[in-house]
C-alpha cells in the first residue's frame, strides 16, 4: 500500500489550506493552526488513498464550508469574550474609509434621478447591466478595503507589534478607495453616455 | 477545604460535536486525526468533522475543563509528525456519563411510545 500517495498534490493542497487559515482570528490561528493543517493533510491522504483521482477535489467543498462556518464562530466567540482586537479609533478609521465611497454613491443616487432610475428600472435598458456592474465593483472594493484594514488592525493588537505597517495598510486602502470613489463619481456619467449612444 | 465540584447539569445538553468527541476519548487518549476517525466509526460514517469544527470544539472543551491536553508525541501507527494528544478529565467523564444517561432516558421514552422498537427486537 502506498503510505503517501500523490505527495505533490497533497503538499500543494495543504499549503493552500494554510493560507486559508488566515480568516481565523490570530489567537486561534496561533494556537491551533498547525494542528488544523496537520489534520487537513491527513484528510487529503485518506481522500487520495480511498477514492479515485477526484477524491482530493471532492474534499474541498466540505473543507471550505467548514472554514466559512467555524471562522465566523471563532470571531464571534472572541468578541463575546470581550477580547477587543481593535481599538475604537481603528474601528472609526475602517468605517470612514470603507464607508466614504458608499456614502458618495448613496448621495449620487439620491441627487441623480437618472442614475437612480437606471438602477431600479425594470424595463429593458442597455445601461442597466453596467449600472449593476459598477455597483458590484464599488461594493467589492469597499469590502476589500474594510477586510484588509480589519485584518491588519486585529493582528496588530493581538501580537503587540509596533505600528510600522500602518503606513502600508493606509496606502493599500487608498489604492482600493480611489477607484471605488471614481466609480461612484463617473459611473452615472458613463451610464448616461452609454444610454445615449 | 472541600473543593466545589462543578454541577454536570450546567453542561447539558451537550452539542453533538462535544458529545461525539467526549465519547471518542472515553477509552483512550487520542490526537485530532484519531478523534475524527473514531467519531466516523462511532457514527458509521454519518458524521465527519472538518479541522475547524474539531479544533473549535476541542478549544471550548479545554476551556471548560472537560478534556486535558497530554504531551505531544508521534503516533507509532502513523508518520513521524508529533501530534497533540487529548484525554478526558474527571469532569469530562462525569459530564459524558450524565449526557449518555439523559439520552438513554429519551430512548426509553421513545420505546414506551412505540417510536422505537424494543432493544431485543428489530425496528
Amino acid at each position: 500500500m502506498n503510505s503517501n500517495p500523490r505527495p505533490g498534490r497533497i503538499a500543494t493542497a495543504t499549503a493552500l489550506y494554510r493560507r486559508l487559515l488566515w480568516v481565523y482570528p490570530p489567537a486561534h490561528r496561533e494556537a491551533y493552526g498547525k494542528a488544523m493543517a496537520q489534520l487537513f493533510e491527513d484528510l487529503c491522504r485518506d481522500a487520495c488513498r480511498d477514492q479515485d483521482r477526484w477524491g482530493l477535489l471532492r474534499l474541498w467543498p466540505h473543507i471550505l464550508l467548514d472554514i466559512a462556518r467555524t471562522s465566523f464562530h471563532e470571531h464571534i466567540d472572541q468578541l463575546k469574550q470581550g477580547d477587543k482586537t481593535m481599538t475604537r479609533r481603528q474601528w472609526s478609521i475602517m468605517a470612514i474609509s470603507a464607508g466614504f465611497p458608499l456614502f458618495l454613491w448613496l448621495l449620487g443616487t439620491l441627487a441623480n434621478p437618472i442614475f437612480a432610475g437606471r438602477l431600479i428600472a425594470t424595463h429593458n435598458n442597455p445601461a442597466q447591466p453596467l449600472g449593476w456592474l459598477i455597483a458590484l465593483g464599488i461594493l467589492a472594493l469597499v469590502g476589500a478595503t474594510g477586510l484588509a484594514q480589519f485584518r491588519h488592525f486585529s493582528t496588530l493588537n493581538a501580537t503587540s507589534e509596533a505600528a510600522g505597517g500602518s503606513g502600508r495598510i493606509i496606502a493599500l486602502s487608498l489604492v482600493l478607495i480611489i477607484p471605488a470613489t471614481l466609480l461612484v463619481l463617473l459611473g452615472p456619467a458613463l451610464m448616461q453616455i452609454l444610454a445615449l449612444r | 477545604m472541600k473543593e466545589d465540584l462543578p454541577d454536570v447539569n450546567e453542561f447539558l445538553p451537550l452539542t453533538p460535536a462535544m458529545a461525539h468527541v467526549l465519547l471518542a476519548l472515553a477509552d483512550q487518549e487520542r490526537h485530532g486525526y484519531s478523534i475524527m476517525q473514531e467519531v466516523q466509526a462511532l457514527t458509521q460514517g454519518q458524521i465527519s468533522m472538518g479541522p475547524g469544527t474539531l479544533y473549535g470544539t476541542i478549544k471550548r472543551m479545554l476551556k471548560a475543563n472537560l478534556i486535558e491536553e497530554s504531551e505531544e508525541r508521534p503516533d507509532p501507527e502513523m508518520d513521524d509528525q508529533r501530534r497533540r494528544y487529548y484525554r478526558l478529565s474527571g469532569l469530562g467523564r462525569r459530564v459524558l456519563r450524565a449526557e449518555m444517561e439523559r439520552l438513554a432516558m429519551l430512548v426509553n421514552a421513545a420505546r414506551n411510545r412505540k417510536i422505537l422498537g424494543s432493544s431485543e427486537g428489530t425496528l
